[in-house]
């Protein structure tokens, strides 16, 4: 027989499926595709649930949150280096639209991501998704603000670079 | 007067106004029901949380290449098992009656029709249900060992991943998995090794200048010289991420040297040097390329082989030199059009000159392979689609003989167990992977103690407490066997390395 859930876990419960869009979202523009994605928040909530005793303060659930997620994308990203994976063929008619996978390939500006590293696209998925000021994304991320700052520099002249050869591409395509 | 805000340029413009359009999919049914599951499985059972570093991917499943891993209930009677030369079935020793299981299985009407043309005659029967039969006659009990650990307060921590005894002590080699940038993450991983003269105390090394970047992965000897099999970074400015296969080698542990050129991603000790594997994948198609390579002193390798498209998942030798690898290639499409794989198999007497791939099963994944001295032996998940649409596995330990075809032996696993290791110690067969509870994966061994035919799990043990066991590497030692692995700490939700020994 089950055991009557404190009122604490009843909140933790709804808090955890209230941020579970938000990590799923979160996670999927960090690792590019939604079964991976699925995967992470996953993991992110049963970690969540795992240490909650260290949320102290109800109120700072969402960066807590966000700091779960961004280190299990981090941890499944390592993992699917030492995973391979085979796709689908092509013309399986199961196979359904990834829908980050596709946001992130019909976008110009959200195509760049995919050149970063995972750290960078964090940053980047923090900063200008989530709305987050750099403190924040400090704060989310356990880096010291100047980190942040650094990290981003090097993502956004990253971008710009990989912005710039697909310019003279095209041109030389021409 | 405080500075102006520098303003956004294009490129920020344009992220935010991307950012801001995207239509961004809620969390799947699936994942918020599994999720919401957690409430009432998680604390009120007591069950520690934390990554579920063991488990087989979702998207994995999902792409067809572990589906069945993930997706079953019920390890059903008479599975058709598939074996494309399967004469050798017919003789199986351990189809019979007395072969363990422990699953309900529904009954033989309901067993699914074999949609291969060569499959019915020769599928193995399934013994009945038998739950003492998972009881384990050897290796029951296992102590851990906590080794130094190289990484506190890194996230990804660093464990070891393969170990050997040499020069009359044990040495294990892993990897600090660096997350970056956590308080005391390092920006790259990095090598460690440990040594240890009875498996009991161990000392750490986690600073080798040429390990540096080195993500490491398995461990060999030929006695004279290790070999560290792993991954390097490699040199595409366009995708810091990428990696390529990479061994390093040492004669004494300490000074270690990085082989240029491909570098096999299995290497296994033959009779005339080293037997290696290097396995490729053409990152824009997708093809998983493989080729048979041999080294005489782990820094130069020849090769042996043609490229071949093969996806290898296994490479094995034995004293008299003879080798085995196996892999996996596309096979044909269920009824339901859903992809599987085909198990083959490569065979070698000397190291140098291969003969395969041999179809040994369809819709069949195969996981790892060893010697016992007289026969190769592979771990292979089988599966089959149910008339209900679902898919149905059995695990089997396929034994090769001179050549022979294989002859099968069922694991009677349980729902949501699989086993991807299999090695021998003092005669007797330990297949190693995990099971999950509530979603959590947790080490798990199973034993057989003659020559494969039946099979036993050993009971969950007090040193595989808490979560996220996973044992990855094995030695025999005098006594039994000395296996490494990763433990899991909850209160800092932090990998640790450790250690566990376990007696005949």
């Amino acid at each position: 027989m089950l055991r009557t859930k404190s009122e604490a876990d009843e909140r933790f419960a709804r808090q955890v499926s209230g941020g579970l869009d938000r990590a799923y979202r979160l996670a999927g523009l960090i690792v590019g595709q939604a079964a991976d994605a699925e995967d992470v928040a996953h993991d992110a909530a049963v970690r969540a649930w795992q240490s909650a005793g260290s949320l102290r303060d109800p109120a700072a659930f969402e960066a807590w949150f966000d700091r779960i997620v961004v280190n299990a994308c981090r941890d499944r990203i390592r993992r699917n280096r030492r995973v391979r994976f085979v796709e689908l063929p092509a013309n399986d008619d199961r196979r359904v639209a990834d829908p980050f996978k596709a946001l992130l390939d019909r976008d110009e500006a959200l195509r760049l991501i995919r050149h970063l590293s995972t750290d960078e696209r964090a940053v980047v998925v923090l900063h200008y998704w989530a709305d987050l000021p750099l403190t924040e994304v400090a704060e989310r991320l356990g880096w010291p603000v100047g980190t942040v700052k650094t990290r981003l520099h090097r993502a956004l002249e990253a971008m710009r670079d990989e912005q710039r050869l697909q310019v003279s591409g095209k041109v030389a395509s021409r | 007067m405080s500075r102006p805000k520098s303003e956004p340029d294009a490129l920020e413009r344009d992220l935010r106004e991307a950012f801001r359009r995207a239509e961004l999919p809620a969390a799947p049914l699936e994942l918020r029901g599994q999720t919401e599951s957690l409430a009432s499985t998680a604390r009120v059972r007591g069950i520690a949380g934390g990554a579920r570093f063991g488990r087989w991917p979702r998207s994995a499943a999902m792409l067809g290449l572990f589906a069945a891993a993930v997706a079953i209930a019920v390890v059903v009677a008479g599975l058709p098992v598939w074996l494309a030369q399967s004469q050798g079935s017919n003789a199986s020793p351990t189809v019979s009656s007395s072969a363990p299981t422990a699953s309900p299985r529904p009954s033989p009407s309901s067993q699914p029709v074999a949609t291969s043309t060569d499959a019915s005659s020769s599928a193995p029967t399934v013994p009945a249900s038998s739950p003492s039969a998972r009881v384990a006659a050897a290796f029951r009990v296992w102590s851990r060992i906590d080794m130094p650990d190289p990484a506190p307060g890194v996230e990804g921590g660093g464990t070891p991943t393969g170990v050997v005894a040499f020069h009359g002590a044990f040495l294990a080699t892993g990897t600090i998995w660096a997350s970056c940038c956590a308080a005391g993450d390092p920006a790259v991983n990095r090598g460690v090794v440990w040594t240890s003269s009875d498996g009991h105390s161990w000392s750490m090394n986690g600073h080798i200048p040429a390990l540096e970047h080195a993500s490491l992965s398995g461990l060999v000897t030929d006695g004279k010289r290790l070999i560290a099999i792993g991954s390097y970074p490699a040199p595409i400015p366009s995708d810091p991420e990428a990696t390529v296969p990479a061994v390093w080698v040492s004669s004494d542990g300490r000074a270690w040297t990085r082989a240029h050129g491909p570098a096999p991603s299995y290497v296994a000790v033959g009779s005339r040097g080293f037997i290696g594997a290097v396995v490729t994948q053409d990152s824009s198609s997708s093809v998983t390329s493989s080729q048979f390579v041999t080294s005489t002193d782990g820094l130069t390798w020849t090769n042996v082989s043609a490229t071949f498209a093969a996806d290898l998942r296994g490479l094995a030798a034995a004293p008299d030199g003879t080798a085995m690898a196996l892999g996996a290639v596309p096979g044909a499409p269920r009824t339901d059009k859903s992809p599987t794989t085909d198990m083959v198999v490569w065979r070698s007497a000397d190291g140098t000159s291969w003969t395969g791939p041999e179809t040994i099963a369809h819709d069949a994944r195969p996981t790892a392979v060893t010697s016992d001295g007289h026969s190769f032996l592979a771990v292979v998940q089988l599966s089959g689609l149910l008339p209900s649409g679902s898919i149905s596995d059995l695990t089997q330990v396929l034994r090769f003989t001179n050549g022979n075809a294989p002859r099968a032996a069922a694991i009677p696993l349980g729902n949501e167990e699989s086993l991807n290791r299999i090695f021998i110690a003092g005669g007797v067969l330990i297949a190693a992977g995990d099971h999950l509870v509530n979603g959590i994966a947790n080490a798990m061994v199973w034993v057989s103690t003659d020559a494969g035919a039946t099979w036993g799990r050993v009971a969950d043990q007090p040193a595989f407490s808490d979560i996220n066991n996973e044992l990855v590497g094995e030695v025999e030692t005098p006594g039994g066997l000395l296996a490494v692995g990763r433990r899991w700490d909850s209160a800092s939700m932090h990998a640790l390395p450790a250690a566990w020994l376990a007696g005949r």
